[in-house]
């Protein structure tokens, strides 16, 4: 158990680390390079909850495609000027972060404080309890995965996907007239 | 409590056994290559250093460390020498669930011949290989040189390209083995038995074809193209940190034979001879060395292809097929059809397939001809103006 909190403990300073540093560098290549070691550690996550396909789903398609796409835009766009202005553009933004914050961290201790868990009833009801089968202890293998998304969300599942085609279909139309304009 | 100690101290040596293996590997195929491109080219090839130019590794190791390490003024310092690190650590990485044997005897399961044995071994390989492509990017761009930052760049757009089709043509394999775990695939093999590839020979060669750019190498090394590119991501880089690059070169190519063999050749077995003791790493290795020698007759045969070619057969050849490859293998698991459905209808569509590629080989009708210049179909010119015949003939 102990080697379990120190290995989440070292895990969670590293999210929490690479998450400050998302927003932190003012170069949006090292901001990206960020983003990439906190989605690595959300794998470590998965791993220390023996979510082994969720693991290595999150590293395939997060780090391994969606980041390099990310990364891939921002060395072609700012390979000299990309250290961003200083100055901020959206000045009311910060104000409303830091209240937001603080709405944030007074709930999460509020819930804290009255060991809040969510009620048993609500989750034995959804989808013939395939919640509470996901998130028994290591049982994140590829089999339970597979059952919980084309058994019991495969409607979700599927309206997901509709819903990706669309903004693919949207970009592809967006993209050619935009560049049809320029060729006029 | 022992138990756990004997089974890291199990983990450490074979950890250390497989990494010196694999770098071993990679020295003397530096080696065999330059021999066998020799033998291709009718050269000799290295011969003077030992006998048969056993030595030569060792002199160019030598050599490598020696070398001065550049790091340019433009470069970013950090990321320029993390990057081939990261390359070597992801490649090494990537090798740790292949299983290189059966079991030896009666030795207990931590000492047998695979590093460990997970759930999801293939998708482990997948997303191990995926992050493959940070060590490239990062390495051309932290150069602070514009070939290097276009070299990445390819790199980037074509193992997003190449790595769809890897995983739809891999799922073949896992939907008849029922199981991402590397030693269950080829277990399912001798139990089923078949190789997969009798059952997946379009997978198989959709396959082959996408590993063989997903890790760079010719005839599709266009990030590290010289007549365009100097050498591409690699251009800054010197010494060591060079011979990084090329370790992780080489040992995702061994990487990519291994699973070839597992997944579609039956692993370590062969026709009962794996029960002989030890028997089955060499069936393993045989099988490997196979695929390396398969690639390196690509790269002295095939010529490098363009980038646009490059693009359209990854999206519009490779995709769409190892679609249809997967709807055909998931009827025959779903209805429990036999095997050799699949595989007959995958013979068909590779000879279909095949015919196709050769007549689109074939010299076209040059589409613009300019001054005597015959352009192919694909260069399309900004303005082509039909230029009205010169008056000088009109008038003599």
């Amino acid at each position: 158990m102990s080697a379990n909190i120190l290995a989440f403990s070292a895990v969670a300073a590293l999210a929490i680390a690479s998450g400050i540093g998302v927003i932190a560098f003012r170069n949006a290549i090292y901001s990206a390079l960020s983003l990439i070691v906190n989605l690595l550690s959300l794998a470590l996550f998965y791993l220390i909850l023996n979510g082994m396909f969720i693991a290595a789903a999150q590293v395939l398609i997060y780090a391994g495609a969606i980041m390099v796409l990310f990364l891939f835009v921002v060395t072609m766009l700012s390979s000299d000027k990309a250290a961003l202005q200083t100055a901020d553009h959206i000045s009311w933004q910060r104000l409303v972060g830091v209240i937001a914050g603080i709405i944030f961290a007074a709930l999460a201790s509020f819930l804290l404080l009255i060991h809040a868990q969510i009620a048993p009833d609500a989750v034995a009801q959804g989808s013939n309890n395939l919640f509470t089968q996901i998130s028994a202890p290591g049982s994140g293998n590829t089999e339970t995965f597979g059952m919980a998304l084309f058994h019991g969300f495969l409607f979700p599942f599927e309206v997901t996907s509709a819903i990706i085609v669309a903004a693919i279909l949207g970009a592809v139309v967006l993209g050619r007239r935009s560049r049809a304009k320029s060729e006029d | 409590m022992s138990q756990i100690a004997l089974e890291l101290l199990a983990a450490l040596v074979k950890s250390v056994i497989i990494i010196a293996g694999l770098l071993g590997a990679f020295a003397y195929l530096t080696l065999i290559e330059r021999r066998v491109l020799a033998r291709f080219q009718r050269r000799v090839g290295p011969n003077r250093l030992g006998p048969f130019g056993l030595l030569q590794p060792i002199a160019d190791a030598l050599k490598m460390v020696f070398k001065e390490q550049i790091i340019p003024t433009q470069a970013k310092t950090v990321v320029f020498l993390l990057a081939p690190t990261i390359s070597i650590f992801v490649a090494i990485t990537a090798f740790g669930v292949v299983p290189l044997g059966d079991k030896l005897g009666s030795l207990p399961s931590y000492w047998q011949p695979a590093l460990t044995d997970i759930n999801v071994g293939v998708l482990y390989i997948l997303a191990m290989s995926s992050l493959a492509v940070y060590g490239i990017v990062l390495g051309g761009w932290s150069s602070g040189n514009k070939y290097s930052l276009l070299g990445a760049l390819r790199s980037a757009a074509q193992m997003v390209s190449y790595e769809v089709s890897i995983a739809i043509s891999l799922s073949g394999v896992i939907m008849l083995a029922g199981t991402l775990s590397m030693i269950g695939i080829v277990h399912q093999q001798t139990s089923q038995h078949i190789w997969f590839i009798l059952a997946q020979p379009l997978g198989f060669v959709l396959y082959g074809i996408a590993a063989l750019a997903e890790v760079n190498r010719a005839p599709f090394d266009l990030p590290e193209a010289e007549q365009e590119l100097t050498a591409g991501y690699l251009t800054e880089y010197s010494g060591l940190r060079w011979s990084l690059y090329q370790m992780s070169e080489y040992i995702n190519m061994i990487t990519t034979s291994s699973v070839l063999t597992t997944l579609y050749l039956g692993g370590w077995t062969f026709f009962g001879l794996e029960n002989i003791p030890g028997l089955s790493i060499l069936i393993f290795i045989v099988k490997v060395a196979l695929f390396l020698f398969v690639f390196m007759w690509l790269r002295a045969t095939l010529p490098r292809i363009r980038y646009d070619m490059l693009m359209k057969l990854g999206w519009q050849v490779l995709m769409p097929l190892s679609v249809l490859n997967l709807l055909v293998t998931a009827y025959i698991v779903a209805f429990q059809q036999p095997w050799w459905i699949a595989g007959v209808f995958g013979l068909i569509t590779l000879l279909i397939a095949g015919y196709a590629a050769a007549g689109e080989m074939r010299p076209k009708k040059a589409s613009v001809v300019t001054e005597g210049v015959a352009l192919p179909s694909s260069v399309r010119l900004v303005k082509v103006e039909s230029t009205p015949p010169p008056e000088t003939a009109a008038i003599s």
